[in-house]
């Protein structure tokens, strides 16, 4: 057996001023080093699946001033092995990040975020959904460094966990003493669908600056008794009613998901294991 | 339609329903009067198959395709499928279920189960907005997820508006009354008259007598510590009303 061409490759992306780009971008799943640089006032949505065979995923990105970026990293479902991926962000004044992280399969994922917001009136909404069965395990490790005053970040994770999964959250929240009227907002929660699924949470916050708003909370539940019972007195059998429960739990989170586009290849891959019959 | 007999149910250990019997023809509409804790929503639990509430002993039989069919045993779904209702006192929130979704999805269930053509979202939507007419609903609520931030009086609406996709041949309205003003009353009482028919049931439980004000009862039943002490025609609802339950409890 000969040996496999190297998949490493690297991958610039780079929108000039004030450029809208109206297709979706879409990275080849060969690319392992990624660098997306949004110049001032561009707006673009890009699209990374992190394909079998890769062991690493490394994504820079850099929005300058007034730049709006909503980026979707995908693990593929059948990615049999152990995963690291990476997503380091700078942010200049008044750019916004939209970033959404969905792992369904894998053995074992881990995903590192750390967000710069370096600049007066950026803002950054980090989503993430671990869908999670048999023995895999999904890890997300999070850092938002609020170093500019009027900086906004707000972080929606949540896990469906079944069999013997493994789910851990660690995000932390650093607002710097110059980033004053700061709003940052963080919330992981876990649906536990077996008794021998687990949940690791570990939210943190780190605040210097004292004119802020910032949250952080943690839940981890299982489906709800009375809302089963309530969906079996309208005809549903217990599939079914546990399949809408599940869609209700993660509804908010790919509400979080603004292109439409983005938010169809994300429920495409959930689709068979959540969804409406 | 529905018989049950000598029925002792339970809830977490405590015996609450106790040698409770019914009987409901095809028809017919009951009324289940009787103080706090007599044990009203315990009954309307059972019967719907609620899983925390056991039966002890006695029967509930439902008529299935002709049949008497024991209902104990047979999980809730089975029952609703089988064209049992029951409206609840408190109903439940779903959050990220858009209502007319939650709708569209408890129909097509029923009508897979009986064999029948199911319904697209489009013409769901058709079909929901006519039965919101006749029932006199406002249709902002729709797609809105299912009872989040709904008014006391639209989640009893929203109630009344499952019922009429629904279509059930057996409805158990529990307390439906309770929480709502005089104009949300007439707007669920209205829904109820027009639902009812010759070959549909219903057992409305309250706790007084106002809402059959609105919905006129052909049968009254008292329901005091888990049995019914006393069943009579209409005007037992109106000397409830007067004397209250001291009288039939002595």
């Amino acid at each position: 057996m000969t040996d496999p061409k190297p998949l490493t490759t690297s991958q610039v992306i780079r929108i000039p001023p004030h450029k809208k780009a109206g297709d979706v971008l879409r990275v080849p799943s060969s690319a392992t080093d990624v660098l997306i640089h949004l110049e001032a006032g561009a707006e673009v949505a890009v699209v990374l699946s992190i394909a079998v065979g890769l062991p690493t995923s490394q994504v820079s990105v850099v929005l300058e001033d007034g730049a709006r970026l909503e980026l979707l990293r995908m693990i593929n479902p059948g990615v049999a092995f152990a995963c690291e991926s990476r997503l380091q962000v700078r942010q200049a004044a008044n750019s916004s990040l939209r970033s959404f992280f969905v792992t369904k399969g894998g053995n074992a994922v881990r995903d590192h975020v750390n967000i710069l917001l370096e600049g007066q009136g950026s803002e950054a909404f980090l989503n993430g959904l671990h869908h999670l069965a048999g023995d895999a395990e999904a890890e997300s490790h999070t850092l938002v460094d609020h170093a500019a005053p009027s900086t906004m970040s707000n972080q929606l994770y949540k896990s469906i966990l079944r069999d013997k999964s493994h789910s851990v959250f660690n995000g932390k929240i650093m607002v710097r003493r110059e980033a004053q009227l700061t709003n940052s907002y963080q919330l992981n929660k876990n649906l536990l669908l077996s008794s021998e699924a687990r949940v690791d949470t570990k939210p943190q916050l780190e605040i210097f600056a004292d004119d802020v708003k910032c949250s952080h909370g943690a839940t981890i539940g299982q489906l709800d008794d009375e809302q089963m019972f309530y969906l079996q007195t309208r005809g549903m059998d217990r599939a079914l009613a546990g399949e809408m429960l599940i869609h209700g739990f993660i509804e908010d989170v790919l509400d979080q998901i603004k292109d439409v586009r983005l938010r169809q290849e994300v429920e495409a891959v959930l689709q068979g294991d959540v969804g409406y019959v | 339609m529905l018989s049950i007999k000598d029925l002792y149910a339970s809830v977490e250990g405590n015996q609450i329903l106790k040698g409770l019997s019914l009987s409901v023809k095809a028809g017919e509409v009951h009324a289940i009067m009787g103080p706090n804790g007599s044990g009203k929503s315990t009954l309307s639990k059972v019967v719907a198959g609620h899983p925390q509430y056991a039966v002890d002993s006695g029967s509930i039989d439902l008529e299935i395709a002709g049949k008497m069919t024991s209902l104990i045993g047979m999980e809730p779904d089975e029952r609703a499928r089988e064209g049992l209702f029951l409206a609840f006192q408190y109903p439940v929130e779903i959050p990220g279920v858009p209502t007319s979704e939650f709708l569209r999805s408890s129909y097509n269930a029923v009508c897979r189960h009986h064999g029948l053509e199911e319904m697209d979202p489009i013409d769901f939507d058709g079909f929901l907005r006519e039965k919101m007419k006749v029932l006199e609903m406002d249709d902002k609520y729709i797609d809105r997820a299912v009872n989040v931030d709904f008014s006391g009086g639209e989640k009893k609406r929203n109630e009344i508006l499952q019922m009429a996709v629904l279509n059930p041949r057996l409805a158990v309205l529990d307390e439906t009354d309770s929480g709502l003003d005089v104009d949300s009353m007439k707007i669920v009482a209205h829904g109820v008259n027009t639902l009812r028919s010759k070959r549909n049931a219903m057992v409305v439980i309250t706790h007084y007598q106002r809402l059959l004000n609105y919905i006129k009862p052909d049968i009254v039943h008292v329901l005091h510590q888990g049995r019914i002490i006393k069943t009579a025609g209409p005007e037992l609802a109106l000397e409830v009303e007067t004397r209250g339950y001291d009288w039939l409890i002595k």
